[in-house]
C-alpha cells in the first residue's frame, strides 16, 4: 500500500468524526417533522434572531472604529512608545469573554460590584443595570477588537509604499492619499477581521450567559436545560450553524481578496512615518484609553478583588484541583488535535488533489461551530449511541478535537509549506523509503509547527466553557466552568482567583508559542 | 529648454552620501539614462527629482522652476513629474480604467474618458479597461503604468528599473514599444538602470554613476568608446587592461605597437583599454598566446587568451570557425578607439 493510500485513509477518518455533530444534528432536526417548521416561525425564535444580529453587529462596527486608528498609529505614525502600544493594545485578545464579563459586573454590575461597594455609604444599595444588551456590547467589544486590529495592522504593514508615492506623484496629498490609497487598500483587511469578530460575537457563550442577553447561544443553553423535546435547541443550533458559516464563507472570500492586495514588491521597504504633529496628544490618549479600558481595568479589577479576599484552605485546595484539571483536559486536547491534523496536512500538502483539498478545507467548518453546537449535538448523540461515552473525558476531549482542529491543522499546514518538498525527494534519492523520510526529514522541519499547533490549541481549549459546561463529567470543574458560576452567584473575590489562575496558565504557554516563534 | 537640472545636490542617509554633489541638464524631449551598478545612486537621484526625498544640500530645478534648495520643498505631488515604479505600484483595488484616471484631477468624466481612452489606444492595451492590475501579464502592467505616468501630462517622466520584471525576450520588445511612446509624445524621461545595453538602446545620452559620484556624461558611443575612467570602460562592457610604455613610435605593449594619442612623455606607463571585438586571432605555431578557454555563444566564441607575461585577455569572433583551447594563435589588436588609462583616468585625447 502507497503512502499516499494510507494518509488519504487517515484523513478521511479523521475528518469523517470531525463531522459527526454537524451531521448528526442535521439527520435529527430532520427527523424532527413539523415541529421544526413551528419553531422556525416563532415569534420567540425571530427576536433571538434579531438579537444575535444586532450584537454581532454593534460589536462589528464599535471594534472597527477603535481598531482601525489604533492600527495606523501604532504602524504609520511616531507615536511615541509604539512599540509597547503595539504589544498593549493586542493584549486583550487574551481575555477569555466570560472573565471580561466577570471584570464588568464585578466592577459596575448593579449589587456587590466595586462600585456599589464605594456607593454604599451614601445609600445606594443597587445600581442600574447593565445587564442585557448594553453589558454585552461592552464586554465583547473590549476583548474582540484586536482581531480587526491584527488583520489592519498585517495589511498596512504589507502596503507597498511606492503605491502611496505613486499618488503623491500623480498630484494627490498626504491626507487625499489616505482616503484614496490607504484606505481602501485596507478594506479587505478590516472585512476580514471585521468577520472573525462577527463570528466570534456570535458563537460566544460566556458573555451573553453571564450579561443575561437572549441571543442564540444562551437561548440554546436554557433551552437545552429546561426542557425535555430538546428538537427546540436543535432548531436554534442548525440557524446558528447557518448563520456562522455564512460569515466564515465570507471570511474566507475577504481573506482571499486581502492576499490579492499584499505587496508583490520585490524590494521591500518599511512603510513610511507620518508624523503626527498637533494630533500627537489625542492619537496618544486614544491609544492609552483603549489600553486602559481593556487591560488595565480588568487588571485593577482582580488585584482588588485579591486583596479584600480571604480564602480557606478548602478553596485553595479546589483551586489547585481546578488548574490541574484544566491543564489535564487541555494537554490531552492539544495532543490529539495535533496527531489527528498531521496526516490531513502531510496528505494536503504532499499530494494534492481534489480530494485532499476537499479534505483539508472541511476541517475548517469546524471553526464555524459554535462550542454550544457541537456540545450539544455530542449529548444527544452520546445519550442515543454511545452511552458509554457519554459523560466522560474522552467524550469532552473529541469535542474539543472537533472545535479546535482548524487551529491544529492551520498551524501546521503554514510550517509544513515552508518545507522545500525537494529535501524529502532528497532524502529519497539518497535511499530512505517514505516513512523512514517522513521520521527523519519531514516531522523534525515540522516540529516548530507541532508545538506551536499544540500550544494554541492548549490556549483555547484551555479557555473554553460551553463545550466543558455541557459536555464535562459529572463533578468534573475547570477553571473556565468555575469562573462562570462563581460570577453568576456573585462569587466575585473567588471568580478573581480563579481567572488570575487562568491568565497565568495561559501566559505560560503564550510565551512558548512566542520563544518558539523566535526561532 | 532645459527641463531638469540638478546643481551640487547631495543626499546623506545616517552620514553616508548616496548621492554626492551631482550636476547635469536634461532638455525637453532628451531621453537620459543614469546608468550604474546597484548601490550607486541612481535610485535616490530619481526619487530626489520625484519630491520623494529631500536632498541635504544643492539646487534642483524643475520647468525653471526651483523645487529643491535651501529652505525651499516642493512635496512630490505638486511637482508634476510622472513616474514609472519598479514593480509598477498599480494600485490593485480599481481597475486599469481607473488607475489611468487617477492623476486627473479637476477635469469632468468626459475629459477624463477621452483621455484614458487615448492613453489605452496609445500604450496599446485597449479593451482591458475593466480589469483589475492582478488580472494583466507583466508586459500590460508596465503599459498600464506608463499610461498613468503619462495621463496628466507631466513635465517628465522618471522610469526606475523599468524592464526589470520583464522576461528577456519581452525586456527587448517594450523596451522598443516604449521608446516609440517617449519619443512620439515627445516626453522628457530619466530612466534608471543598470543595463548597459538597455541605457544604449533607450538614451540620448547616458550619465554613468558609482559610489554616488557622476564618473561620465555622455552619448552612447562617447560613453562606450571613449570612457574616461577605468570603471566605466569596464562597468558598460567588456574590456583588458594591458600594460604598455610610452615609446617614441608609439605606446609599446605584449601584443604590439599602437599609435600614441597622448601627450605623456616617453617612458611613462600607461593601461591600454582593448575590447574583445578589437582582438583578432589566428592560430600560428610560433604566436605569443595560447587560447585558455573558449566559451560558444551561438553567432560568436569568446576566446580567453593568456599572455606570455601571465595576462588574460579575450577574444569574441564569429562562431563560424571555432578553435580548440590549447591552440597557440598570433595575437592582432585592432582597437578603432584606442583609449590608455593611468591611475584610473583616460588619458588619451579624442580623435
Amino acid at each position: 500500500m502507497g503512502q499516499s493510500r494510507i494518509f488519504a485513509i487517515l484523513s478521511t477518518v479523521v475528518v469523517t468524526m470531525a463531522l459527526i455533530p454537524l451531521a448528526y444534528l442535521l439527520w435529527r432536526t430532520a427527523g424532527a417533522g413539523t415541529g421544526v417548521v413551528d419553531i422556525l416561525l416563532d415569534a420567540r425564535t425571530f427576536r433571538i434572531l434579531m438579537n444575535s444580529v444586532l450584537l454581532a453587529a454593534i460589536v462589528t462596527a464599535l471594534s472597527a472604529v477603535i481598531a482601525v486608528p489604533l492600527a495606523f498609529f501604532t504602524v504609520r505614525t511616531d507615536l511615541p512608545g509604539k512599540r509597547f502600544w503595539s504589544i498593549a493594545t493586542a493584549l486583550p485578545l487574551t481575555v477569555p469573554s466570560y472573565v471580561g464579563s466577570f471584570i464588568i459586573i464585578s466592577a459596575i454590575g448593579p449589587k456587590g460590584s466595586i462600585i456599589q461597594n464605594l456607593l454604599m455609604p451614601l445609600g445606594i444599595e443597587r445600581l442600574p443595570s447593565i445587564y442585557g444588551l448594553p453589558g454585552a456590547v461592552l464586554a465583547m467589544t473590549l476583548f474582540t477588537y484586536p482581531y480587526i486590529l491584527l488583520t489592519v495592522r498585517s495589511s498596512l504593514q504589507n502596503l507597498d509604499p511606492a503605491l502611496e508615492e505613486a499618488s503623491r506623484n500623480l498630484g494627490y496629498s498626504q491626507k487625499e492619499t489616505f482616503f484614496k490609497v490607504t484606505l481602501p487598500h485596507l478594506r479587505p483587511s478590516i472585512a476580514a477581521g471585521g468577520l472573525l469578530v462577527a463570528l466570534y460575537t456570535l458563537s460566544d457563550f460566556g458573555t451573553p450567559s453571564l450579561m443575561r442577553f437572549d441571543s442564540f447561544t444562551r437561548a440554546i443553553y436554557i433551552q437545552y436545560q429546561s426542557s425535555f423535546d430538546r428538537t427546540a435547541a436543535a432548531v436554534l443550533a442548525l440557524m446558528l450553524v447557518a448563520l456562522a458559516l455564512t460569515i466564515l464563507a465570507l471570511e474566507f472570500r475577504a481573506m482571499g481578496k486581502a492576499s490579492y492586495f499584499g505587496s508583490s514588491a520585490a524590494t521591500r521597504r518599511p512603510p513610511s512615518v507620518i508624523e503626527l504633529g498637533k494630533w500627537r496628544l489625542p492619537a496618544l490618549m486614544f491609544t492609552a484609553s483603549v489600553v486602559g479600558a481593556a487591560l488595565v481595568f480588568p487588571m485593577a479589577v482582580i488585584g482588588y478583588w485579591l486583596v479584600r479576599a480571604s480564602f480557606t484552605d478548602e478553596f485553595i485546595r479546589g483551586l489547585l484541583q481546578l488548574t490541574v484539571n484544566s491543564i489535564y483536559v487541555s494537554g490531552l486536547a492539544a495532543a490529539v488535535a495535533v496527531l489527528a491534523a498531521l496526516p490531513v496536512v502531510i496528505y494536503a500538502v504532499r499530494y494534492p488533489g481534489r480530494f485532499s483539498t476537499l479534505l483539508e478545507r472541511m476541517t475548517y467548518l469546524g471553526s464555524g461551530l459554535p462550542g454550544i453546537v457541537v456540545a450539544l449535538s455530542l449529548v444527544f448523540f452520546g445519550a442515543n449511541f454511545a452511552t458509554s461515552l457519554y459523560q466522560t473525558i474522552s467524550m469532552l476531549i473529541f469535542a474539543y478535537v472537533v472545535l479546535f482542529l482548524p487551529k491544529a491543522v492551520g498551524t501546521i499546514r503554514t510550517s509544513m509549506l515552508q518545507i522545500n518538498p525537494r529535501l524529502e525527494e532528497a532524502a529519497r534519492s539518497l535511499g530512505s523509503g517514505s516513512l523512514e523520510t517522513l521520521q527523519k526529514v519531514t516531522l523534525p522541519l515540522v516540529r516548530p509547527g507541532l508545538v506551536n499547533g499544540a500550544a494554541l490549541v492548549f490556549l483555547t481549549t484551555i479557555k473554553e466553557l460551553p463545550a466543558t459546561l455541557i459536555l464535562a463529567p459529572i463533578g468534573f470543574r475547570t477553571l473556565a466552568t468555575r469562573i462562570w458560576s462563581a460570577t453568576d452567584d456573585a462569587l466575585f473575590a473567588e471568580a478573581a482567583a480563579m481567572a488570575l489562575l487562568l491568565i497565568l496558565a495561559s501566559g505560560i504557554f503564550m510565551s512558548i508559542i512566542l520563544k518558539q516563534e523566535a526561532q | 529648454m532645459t527641463i531638469i537640472e540638478l546643481k551640487n545636490i547631495t543626499k546623506r542617509y545616517n552620514n553616508t552620501p548616496a548621492v554626492e554633489n551631482l550636476s547635469f541638464t536634461v532638455e525637453e524631449g532628451e531621453i537620459f539614462a543614469i546608468l550604474g551598478p546597484s548601490g550607486c545612486g541612481k535610485t535616490t537621484t530619481l526619487r530626489l527629482i520625484a519630491g520623494f526625498d529631500m536632498p541635504d544640500d544643492g539646487e534642483l530645478v524643475l520647468a525653471g522652476k526651483t523645487v529643491a534648495d535651501k529652505g525651499v520643498f516642493v512635496p512630490a505631488e505638486k511637482r508634476k513629474v510622472g513616474m514609472v515604479f519598479q514593480d509598477y505600484a498599480l494600485f490593485p483595488h480599481i481597475t486599469v480604467r481607473e488607475n489611468i484616471a487617477f492623476g486627473l484631477k479637476n477635469l469632468d468624466d468626459k475629459e477624463k474618458d477621452a483621455i484614458v481612452e487615448n492613453m489605452l489606444q496609445f500604450v496599446g492595451l485597449s479593451g482591458l479597461e475593466e480589469r483589475h492590475p492582478f488580472h494583466l501579464s507583466g508586459g500590460q502592467q508596465q503599459r498600464v503604468a506608463l499610461a498613468r505616468a503619462l495621463a496628466p501630462c507631466p513635465v517628465t517622466v522618471l522610469l526606475d528599473e523599468p524592464f526589470s520584471n520583464l522576461d528577456a525576450d519581452m525586456r527587448t520588445q517594450m523596451r522598443e514599444e516604449m521608446i516609440k511612446i517617449l519619443r512620439k509624445s515627445g516626453t522628457t524621461a530619466i530612466l534608471v538602470t543598470h543595463d548597459q545595453e538597455e541605457a544604449f538602446a533607450m538614451a540620448d545620452r547616458v550619465a554613468v554613476m558609482n559610489n554616488g559620484r557622476m564618473e561620465q556624461l555622455g552619448t552612447p558611443e562617447e560613453v562606450y568608446h571613449y570612457p574616461t575612467t577605468g570603471f566605466v570602460a569596464d562597468f558598460v562592457g567588456k574590456a583588458d587592461f594591458i600594460d604598455g610604455t610610452i615609446e617614441a613610435d608609439g605606446i609599446r605593449t605584449e601584443i604590439g605597437l599602437f599609435p600614441n594619442n597622448t601627450r605623456l612623455e616617453i617612458g611613462e606607463k600607461v593601461q591600454v583599454m582593448i575590447r574583445p571585438d578589437d582582438i583578432e586571432i589566428e592560430p600560428a605555431g610560433t604566436g605569443c598566446a595560447v587560447i585558455k578557454d573558449q566559451q560558444f555563444k551561438g553567432s560568436e566564441v569568446l576566446y580567453t587568451l593568456e599572455l606570455p607575461r601571465e595576462k588574460y585577455i579575450h577574444s569574441v569572433l564569429p562562431s563560424t570557425r571555432t578553435l580548440p583551447a590549447g591552440t597557440r594563435v598570433d595575437v592582432k589588436a585592432r582597437p578603432v578607439h584606442l583609449v590608455a588609462f593611468q591611475n584610473g583616468k583616460a588619458v588619451s585625447e579624442k580623435s
